[in-house]
């Protein structure tokens, strides 16, 4: 307990240092000024700036991409609240309560909810991360090869099956990156593998490339003359944030409960942030004396699930700091920012890189303090921001996008990629495949594959090892159950067959 | 709106099933091994053989199952998406095919008989507004400022291509 608080402690001299500091700065704003332009996400914007990493140490980097992911996690909540706009999945919620709410001219109080939601959210959502994370690390160092990879087959169902839409959908999708991950040379026998004879792609795919493909160019071809800007009424000020004090009072335990949700969501690998938003907007439905009220702009349908996708968020980074396992998308792209600048992500990150962690974590609660300071008063220039409109966003975005790849090695062979996987990824998205999946399987690919090999060749070629052990066996415990939950949803849904909502509506009841 | 669905359930499937042959089949060009003695096809092999697998699986299913619509009905088109989409693939393309020193030199000497305000005259409309042509000041200025401090570098020939179709 006081050994995490001297870590802490620790942390912050390293967040506080003016060059990583500087770069969390930049990197809450850039991320916030992003994540409120129209059509926008965290991923969108997070893999549009991750070239910009490449250049700076891995401490700085690490922040400020932290920083990006929430500043646009922040951002697009203003998008959502006041414009119906959700750029960002778990926004999709927020929508339902939030814009009502600006129509009826309390807007900027939605908006101030949100802001101390997330605060409050994060802050408990970091306290559990410091306890809990040293902890994980002494059981994940009991972890041979096997246990790994079972963890990692967890993490992957999960992700593959608990995302939107059809679990069969998100398992191609994931198995599809788990191929792209294996493009390039082969660690153990050097072969080429599905390299086509480009000697471009000996190292892999690049995961800007595939993540700019996939999460930038495939959504404008699939937005191509879809997206109206909406005419925006409401002017806001500092002022207008102030929630009053009845609203503050309805929307205490609202926020509370959303943590909770978030907290306990976030331990468990894979669930998303969507899903958790939609359970807790559930459970204030269920609780609330008049349900009637949700979807015309009561004030805690905003607080829960701006509070549970906050708190998910920052307890999201236990599995992906401490055990190597991302939860979702997101954190799957941080990862592989730490891969390239060569940091093995995996329970010795702490005790090698503690600079990174502590660093980290502190820097969590300074860029969280940032955007409430930095949201107050530039809620105006937000608002503005939401008026761009997209045939100046889009070939804009385009553009850095090209760039951003370009500079990465100076390859324009990385540039074609970004083509082909926007391509690739239309497609998907227009058959109704979740893309989201795929940088999961592609970064968790080659950890996986190094990890099964390591496995066999240490059980000679015994399977039985995943079952002996008695951790594997229970993460395999766990997948199964995973499987047989999809199933059981799939054949009551089949039955029902008039009921819309599938997975994500059996999940909520 | 339902056929419409079960249809594009079957397209994703048959999708999915064509990757994971293909890949499965590429896979057994390589070694692959025993369980005891892995080679570098074994579980690109796998991986293919579950795609296949699942794909399968959602054929089967998109025939008994009604599919779980959770998105929002997507606005419908004001315009053919047509021109979108050239631009866009077309914008990264040039990129590359431009980008290359040789492209450079093809830009410079068509350029050169040119006013300079010719050079931004198509638009790429992400909107479908026609009339973008006049608009396009503020990215070009963007554009420009952008350009600053690659420019010194070897860089800017791709930046010069990517300026080139911005407009």
């Amino acid at each position: 307990m006081s050994q995490s608080l001297m870590d802490l402690w620790y942390g912050f001299g390293v967040a506080l240092d003016p060059h990583n500091f500087m770069w969390s700065v930049f990197g809450v704003l850039i991320g916030n000024l992003i994540g409120v332009l129209p059509g926008m996400g965290a991923l969108t914007t997070i893999s549009m700036l991750l070239p910009l990493t490449y250049v700076i140490a891995p401490v700085p980097a690490i922040l400020m991409l932290a920083g990006i992911f929430y500043g646009s996690q922040y951002g697009g909540a203003i998008g959502a609240i006041l414009l119906n706009l959700p750029s960002h999945p778990p926004h999709a919620v927020t929508c339902l309560d939030g814009y009502p709410m600006t129509l009826k001219g309390r807007g900027g109080a939605a908006l101030g909810i949100t802001m101390m939601a997330s605060f409050f959210a994060a802050s408990v959502g970091i306290a559990v991360m410091i306890f809990l994370s040293p902890l994980l690390v002494q059981i994940a160092f009991k972890f041979g090869p096997a246990e790994i990879c079972a963890i990692m087959l967890l993490g992957l169902l999960a992700g593959a099956t608990m995302s939107r839409g059809s679990p069969l959908k998100g398992l191609a999708m994931t198995l599809f990156g788990l191929v792209c991950g294996a493009v390039g040379t082969d660690v153990i026998s050097g072969t080429m593998r599905y390299t086509f004879g480009k000697t471009e792609l000996a190292d892999g795919v690049e995961l800007g490339a595939l993540c700019m493909g996939l999460f930038g160019i495939a959504d404008f071809l699939v937005h191509v003359n879809r997206m109206k800007v909406k005419p925006i009424s409401a002017k806001m000020s500092m002022k207008d944030m102030r929630p009053t004090r009845a609203e503050l009072r309805q929307a205490f335990w609202p926020m509370i409960r959303g943590t909770a949700v978030g907290t306990l969501f976030g331990a468990m690998p894979g669930t998303g942030p969507t899903i958790t938003t939609f359970i807790a907007y559930a459970i204030e439905r269920k609780i609330a004396k008049d349900p009637s009220r949700f979807g015309k702009g009561a004030i805690e349908g905003v607080a829960s699930p701006e509070a549970s996708s906050h708190s998910k968020t920052q307890v999201d980074f236990i599995p992906t700091m401490s055990l190597g396992i991302p939860g979702d998308a997101v954190m799957a792209l941080l990862l592989g920012a730490l891969i390239i600048k060569g940091i093995q992500p995996g329970p010795q990150l702490i005790t090698e890189h503690p600079d990174i962690f502590w660093g980290l974590v502190a820097s969590f609660w300074i860029g969280n303090l940032l955007l409430v300071v930095l949201n107050v008063p530039l809620i105006g220039m937000w608002v503005r921001l939401l008026r761009v409109p997209y045939k100046y966003l889009y070939p804009a975005a385009l553009f850095f996008i090209c760039i951003g790849v370009y500079t990465t090695k100076n390859s324009l062979f990385d540039v074609g990629e970004v083509a082909i996987f926007g391509i690739l990824g239309a497609v998907f998205l227009s058959l109704g495949f979740p893309v989201s999946p795929i940088v999961l399987g592609f970064v968790l690919g080659p950890m996986l594959e190094e990890n099964f090999r390591r496995a066999m060749l240490l059980s000679h070629g015994e399977l039985r090892v995943f079952v002996d052990s008695p951790i594997s066996a229970g993460f395999l415990l766990a997948c199964s159950a995973l499987l047989l939950v999809q199933v059981v949803a799939h054949v009551r849904g089949a039955r029902r067959r008039a009921g819309a909502g599938g997975v994500v509506a059996a999940l909520a009841e | 709106m339902h056929a419409r669905t079960l249809n594009k359930d079957l397209a994703g499937s048959l999708l999915v099933i064509a990757i994971g042959v293909l890949v499965a089949g590429v896979g057994f060009t390589y070694r692959t091994g025993t369980l005891r003695q892995m080679g570098a096809g074994f579980l690109p092999v796998v991986f293919g053989v579950l795609m296949t697998l699942v794909g399968l699986a959602m054929a089967i299913s998109s025939r008994t199952a009604a599919p779980a619509e959770d998105e929002p009905p997507a606005e419908p088109r004001t315009d053919s998406p047509w021109r979108g989409w050239l631009c866009i693939v077309g914008g990264v393309v040039a990129f590359v095919v431009l980008g290359d020193p040789r492209g450079l030199l093809l830009r410079v000497a068509r350029r050169a008989g040119r006013p300079p305000e010719h050079d931004r005259q198509r638009g790429r409309a992400g909107g479908g507004d026609r009339r973008v042509q006049r608009r396009r000041l503020p990215l070009r200025a963007a554009g420009a400022v952008a350009a600053v401090p690659v420019g010194l570098s070897e860089k800017n020939q791709g930046l010069r291509a990517r300026r080139r179709m911005e407009t």
